[in-house]
């Protein structure tokens, strides 16, 4: 049986100055549907790049990636969009919400692309909103709310569409200890309660203790094209 | 309209600087509409003056006998005659010129009549009363005239043979006027020449010009050369030609004018669409991290470029709708002529393609750069 995220040699290379830095080098990694994973490391380890290649966001030199039913390595770039729209939702550390529209502008961006009616959108965001309990914030412009209420919203647009796959990149590293707990915890409940897999790069150990797994990041090494290897951390 | 409020809300997002944008692009849309509403309409009114001749002195300022009338109406070709003198009026204060002209209203009437309409018993009503003035509809308006008001008007020209310059008057008729009336008699004041004759001080039993109605254009010159000759050598000779070589040669110098403007409205779409790319470039480049975000939900690359260049076409759009609007207005107050023909729907037409084609050569690069940022580079600006 195929995992849920499979990726198999996988080979990521940077071009950083005059240099190409290979960040991934045939990494290999599995994570079943239903876990709440944390990919951990110190920085330059890799964790952001792994991340960004399981949600779509980036392609990959050499390997095979397969996430939620897609063979991410063969695909376009429209249909790695396409992809992204239907099976994936991204939380990010600085939020990313779009500052000149309201919270419930923000929540509805993803559903723009499924055709879905007025009504049924706002219905939608309204149900996601609620489940987080930022229903009352529905009008408010991002720039009116903390920072955990922000990290909350861009949970409620990565939820919108109902993904199966919630990819989190250092979701807390812009929070402190009490909103980041509560943001863990809101993750974690999803994971649990709605059964959404859920990979997550951090480097809190804290953070990690909130998961199903943990996967160490690190042992990978970034060498340069010629092939001389050298450490990342 | 799911999309319309993302496009709006971007375009927003630095609202002087999209103020600016768009004031910049309606100014030019405005000019643009002014300039081009102004040539329709006086080619509208030339097209009408073909069937008219002018006659007035060959040497300027100078009055011609009334007599003349006569003779011009004995011309081969001509059907009607009459004739006009410039009162100089103002009503009340100096600063509220009316313009009004002593004439034979009735073969005045005549020979405009494509151009005039006016009831006939109000005509009738101007042989019955000496001091009557029919008045255009426009001119009413402005004043809050009403059919039988008394109005004393001053005449900056005609001192009476008592010493005083005032001209009381009852209004006995209101002329409506068609699309191709000439903008100063649209909004003239009427009164009865033998009411000026008798009260002014000076140079009796003359005129300023006389208008005469031909029964075929093609014929003018003709004519024209067989009226001056027949004054030819008198001590008031003629200088006879169309209306419209009248019209035309008046305009000459805004005939230049609108060469002038025309190169200045030219260079300023040019420059704008400087102005426009730039403002949109800057814009798309501070939202990098935006599109990005975009993409990430599952925005295609077609897509953000859409988007771009959606928002350039709602902003020059919404700056040309701004600039027509206002150039209404201009027109709305420019005259009665103007007003009724308002700005041309090919204008509209042309200027929403201009619009069209401003937002697609000063959005497509930055609408192209953003389809190709990529997300990874685009979200860690924000870090």
């Amino acid at each position: 049986m195929t995992s849920f995220i499979a990726l198999r040699k996988v080979t990521k290379r940077y071009k950083l100055g005059g240099t190409m830095i290979e960040v991934l080098y045939e990494e290999d990694l599995t994570i079943e549907q239903g876990e709440f994973v944390a990919l951990m490391g110190p920085s330059g380890s890799g964790k952001t790049t792994l991340l960004n290649i399981i949600g779509g966001l980036d392609t990959v030199e050499r390997g095979s990636v397969s996430v939620a039913g897609g063979e991410l390595h063969t695909f376009s770039n429209r249909q790695l969009s396409q992809w992204r729209a239907r099976h994936v939702g991204l939380v990010f550390q600085f939020y990313h919400l779009l500052q000149v529209m309201s919270v419930e502008r923000n929540v509805m961006l993803p559903l723009l692309l499924t055709g879905m009616p007025s009504a049924q959108c706002r219905k939608r965001v309204r149900d996601v909103l609620e489940v987080l309990g930022m229903a009352d914030y529905l009008h408010r412009r991002p720039e009116e709310l903390s920072g955990g209420q922000q990290q909350r919203i861009a949970i409620a647009r990565a939820l919108v569409t109902d993904p199966a796959l919630i990819v989190c990149d250092e979701p807390t590293g812009d929070l402190d200890r009490e909103n980041a707990d509560m943001v863990l915890g809101l993750l974690a409940w999803l994971n649990r309660e709605q059964g959404k897999t859920i990979v997550m790069a951090t480097h809190d150990p804290e953070a990690a203790q909130h998961t199903t797994r943990v996967i160490p990041v690190g042992k990978a090494r970034t060498r340069e094209a010629s092939g001389n290897h050298r450490s990342a951390a | 309209m799911k999309y319309f409020q993302l496009v709006w809300a971007q375009l927003w997002r630095r609202p002087k600087r999209t103020w600016f944008a768009i004031i910049s692009v309606a100014v030019a849309f405005l000019l643009f509409a002014v300039l081009i509403g102004f040539n329709v309409v006086l080619n509208s009114a030339l097209s009408n003056l073909n069937d008219r001749l002018f006659v007035s002195s060959k040497y300027a300022q100078e009055q011609l006998p009334l007599g003349y009338e006569g003779r011009i109406a004995e011309t081969p070709g001509v059907v009607e005659v009459s004739h006009m003198t410039f009162f100089g009026g103002y009503f009340q204060d100096r600063r509220n010129a009316v313009p009004v002209y002593a004439t034979d209203v009735k073969s005045m009437f005549g020979v405009y009549h494509s151009l005039f309409k006016v009831p006939a018993d109000q005509l009738d009503a101007m042989r019955t009363h000496r001091s009557g003035a029919i008045v255009a509809r426009s001119l009413a308006n402005r004043f809050g005239w009403k059919l039988g008001d008394s109005v004393t008007l001053g005449s900056s020209i005609w001192t009476k043979k008592d010493g005083t310059s005032s001209y009381p008057f009852q209004i006995v008729g209101i002329f409506e006027s068609t699309d191709g009336a000439t903008q100063g008699l649209a909004g003239a004041f009427f009164m009865n020449y033998e009411y000026l004759n008798e009260s002014r001080a000076f140079l009796p039993d003359t005129v300023q010009f006389f208008i005469a109605e031909i029964a075929d254009p093609k014929a003018a010159q003709g004519i024209i050369d067989t009226i001056d000759a027949r004054f030819a050598n008198s001590p008031a000779e003629t200088r006879t030609m169309t209306e419209q070589a009248l019209l035309q040669s008046q305009m000459t110098t805004i005939a230049d004018l609108n060469l002038l403007v025309n190169a200045i409205v030219g260079a300023a779409f040019f420059s704008l669409l400087f102005v426009t790319a730039s403002t949109m470039s800057q814009s798309v480049r501070e939202r990098r991290p935006e599109f990005a975000v975009l993409k990430t939900v599952g925005f295609t690359r077609a897509g953000v470029v859409a988007l771009v260049i959606a928002e350039a076409v709602l902003l020059c759009l919404f700056a040309a709708c701004i600039g027509l609007l206002v150039a209404r207005g201009v027109f709305a107050v420019a005259g009665d002529l103007f007003a009724r023909a308002g700005i041309p729907w090919v204008l509209w037409l042309a200027s929403f393609g201009i619009a069209l084609a401003m937002a697609l050569v000063s959005g497509g690069m930055p609408a192209w750069k953003a389809g190709r940022l990529s997300i990874i580079e685009s979200l860690a600006l924000r870090r």
